[in-house]
């Protein structure tokens, strides 16, 4: 436990939350492996330094303020703190904010069975759910083919420059910096046919597409593996991808990682779900995915 | 200066992962090679002083002073100067202000860090304490982050590119070649910067220096002689917290303690021949050229533009900087003393500045050599 974690200096820290819960604009950024930091101007004149719940942000960009869960110390002490988020989306066009209807996704840490729930609903109901492919900068092997589509950097630099992009961030896998997003016309087109575009994604993707399209015209799952400790989750996760074979040790390292930040922001950013699901057992997941795609109809 | 400090010798370790040394092996093979080198013996040390950072936290040691005299036969009086990654300096200053007042006639100066005996995360949490622990620490910044939020900025206001940046390293890493102390001797290209692992965007992980052990002692006196005399030295601090400033792109207590310390040394700007400047990033050797008053602001990359092309006359971190050599952090204030006069006995230039910095240039200490004939 860090001492910023022991109640006086929660106790402190609540007199400066205070003060920080006003809008400001973005001075400069920081883009690190698992969170993104600003330094940010308020409203009065002064700067904090605080996360930014955006995976693009922009210099001398609007925010506003949000309350996030930063941690549960030793003594069970929930620990918030102040983030900002971007006031306007920049992929999102005013025109095309009209919903014409709702969109499904799935998010949670790598291992944790995204793609099987995912196929799985797709084959349920084959006539009114259709998997949104996401276009990425990054190679598409021939398996992967109708799930991701690869674009040139350029390409995918245009798309969103010509707010083409529903959702659109950066990664760095294995050292290479990688664009990957949704198209808005993908998704349309699947309304247009009268179905339900399903995306499976990261967590900041998904807050990306709820600015776009708006936090109610998403039924969100966050989906968790069985364990009760995040060691336990993550012991989960490896034995999976052991199971799978389709990484090396060293790559599993990284997806570890990638796992650690995603399971911070699934339980950060809690309110981007509309249920978290623990995936222990594969049918009660889909029942309960069902059920609301039910309600909702 | 009140009185005339001569550098009688100077020393240091390797620096680098030096698992078979512990701190006080690194300490005493630092203050041996000063002692060897200088035209004394250890029994003329009147006074001790120990620049260090983190010992109490990567090796549970504090008491550093008394760890130190511990090593010389006589038991001097020791304190111990902590100001982050510019304790060497401010160590440095600290033994300046005894000297003049007279209250010292010979003063070992050693700075050690040894960095290595704990995890990357516990260092990096440790080094977080040169920030502010309230503000700056639980926005889950690390000091790569604070540096990236400075380095976005900067590209922002004058149009640095990442093609630009990654020279500043790949100069660093030349010039260490030729060092023997330094940690690491190979050239790198300046596309591997940029391809290297992203730590905190815009910087990668060769835009950052590295985590080492190692350490430098000096022997300051105002009754021996040496070749080299410190002709000015000055610290001057800053906001701790960088959302207090009023511009993160520039450090106004580098610019202060190099004004002062051109004043105190009667020197022009222009006659100074060597620099050694706190590089703990990249980006922080571009800004630190320019508070220097060496390049006009968003102009410092040209100078490593120059470098590069091997086409200037002016000297920066021949050494091979803290991404050269590597940065036990305490250690790096002292050495770069060491570094620049042994620069200037080299090459019979007049002039050297060694600048220090800890934290987000939150205390910087510079000081002037005049290499006297």
């Amino acid at each position: 436990m860090h001492s910023f974690d022991t109640p006086p200096a929660v106790a402190r820290a609540l007199k400066r939350r205070a003060k920080s819960m006003q809008e400001g604009t973005i001075i400069s950024y920081t883009v690190m492996p698992s969170h993104t930091v600003g330094l940010v101007e308020l409203a009065d004149g002064s700067r904090v330094l605080a996360e930014l719940l955006t995976a693009n942000p922009v210099i001398g960009q609007s925010l506003r303020p949000r309350m996030i869960l930063r941690s549960v110390n030793s003594e069970g002490l929930r620990i918030y703190d102040v983030a900002y988020e971007p006031v306007v989306s920049v992929a999102a066009p005013k025109d095309t904010l009209q919903v014409r209807g709702y969109i499904i996704a799935l998010s949670g840490p790598v291992g944790v069975g995204k793609t099987t729930v995912s196929a799985l609903l797709a084959k349920t109901f084959p006539d009114s759910v259709e998997l949104v492919r996401m276009v990425t900068t990054s190679p598409v092997t021939r398996a992967d083919r109708n799930e991701r589509e690869c674009l040139s950097k350029e390409k995918f630099a245009e798309l969103w420059k010509g707010k083409k992009l529903a959702a659109a961030m950066k990664m760095v896998v294995d050292d290479e910096e990688v664009w990957t997003g949704y198209r808005m016309r993908d998704i349309e087109q699947i309304w247009a046919k009268g179905r339900v575009p399903l995306v499976v994604t990261d967590v900041r993707l998904l807050r990306e597409l709820s600015r776009t399209l708006g936090r109610r015209s998403i039924l969100s799952f966050g989906l968790l593996p069985p364990g009760r400790s995040r060691r336990s989750m993550l012991s989960h996760l490896l034995h999976r991808l052991r199971a799978q074979g389709k990484a090396t040790e060293e790559q599993m390292s990284g997806l570890l990682k990638h796992a650690v930040s995603d399971l911070r922001l699934l339980s950060s950013q809690r309110d981007l779900f509309t249920d978290i699901l623990v995936n222990d057992n594969l049918e009660t997941v889909t029942e309960t995915v069902q059920a609301r795609l039910q309600q909702t109809r | 200066m009140q009185r005339e400090i001569s550098i009688a010798g100077t020393g240091q370790t390797r620096f680098g992962e030096l698992w078979d040394k512990s701190i006080r092996d690194l300490m005493d093979e630092a203050v041996t090679n000063a002692i060897t080198s200088a035209q004394c013996t250890a029994l003329d040390i009147d006074t001790i002083v120990v620049a260090n950072m983190l010992a109490e936290v990567t090796n549970g040691q504090a008491h550093l002073g008394a760890l130190a005299s511990s090593l010389l036969p006589h038991h001097p009086p020791a304190i111990r100067v902590e100001a982050a990654c510019g304790s060497g300096a401010a160590a440095v200053h600290t033994a300046c202000a005894l000297l003049e007042s007279g209250r010292a006639q010979t003063v070992l100066v050693v700075g050690v860090e040894k960095m290595t005996d704990v995890s990357v995360t516990d260092v990096a949490s440790a080094l977080m304490g040169a920030a502010d622990s309230e503000r700056e620490r639980p926005a889950g910044l690390t000091f790569p982050g604070i540096f990236g939020l400075i380095a976005t900025r900067y590209m922002h206001e004058y149009g640095l590119t990442r093609d630009d940046l990654n020279l500043v390293s790949a100069v660093h890493h030349r010039n260490a070649v030729a060092n023997p102390f330094a940690q690491f001797r190979s050239e790198i290209m300046p596309e591997a910067v940029s391809r290297s692992t992203l730590v905190a965007d815009p910087l990668c992980l060769l835009d950052c220096s590295p985590i080492s052990d190692g350490a430098a002692a000096c022997i300051l006196s105002t009754t021996l002689r040496g070749d080299v005399r410190i002709a000015a030295s000055q610290i001057a601090t800053d906001q701790l917290c960088i959302a207090d400033r009023p511009t993160i792109t520039a450090f106004s207590a580098s610019q202060e303690a190099m004004e002062h310390a051109l004043m105190e040394a009667s020197v022009k700007r222009s006659e100074i021949a060597a620099i050694e400047t706190h590089d703990c990033f990249s980006i922080a050797a571009l800004i630190n050229l320019e508070d220097l008053g060496f390049a006009d602001p968003g102009r410092a990359i040209e100078i490593y533009r120059g470098l590069w092309e091997g086409n200037t006359d002016l000297g920066v971190n021949r050494s091979g900087g803290l991404k050269g050599c590597g940065h036990p952090v305490a250690a790096t204030g002292i050495k770069q003393i060491n570094d620049i006069a042994k620069q200037l006995t080299i090459s019979g230039h007049q002039w050297g500045v060694a600048h220090n910095f800890g934290g987000a240039a939150s205390t910087a200490g510079v000081h002037i050599l005049e290499h006297i004939s």
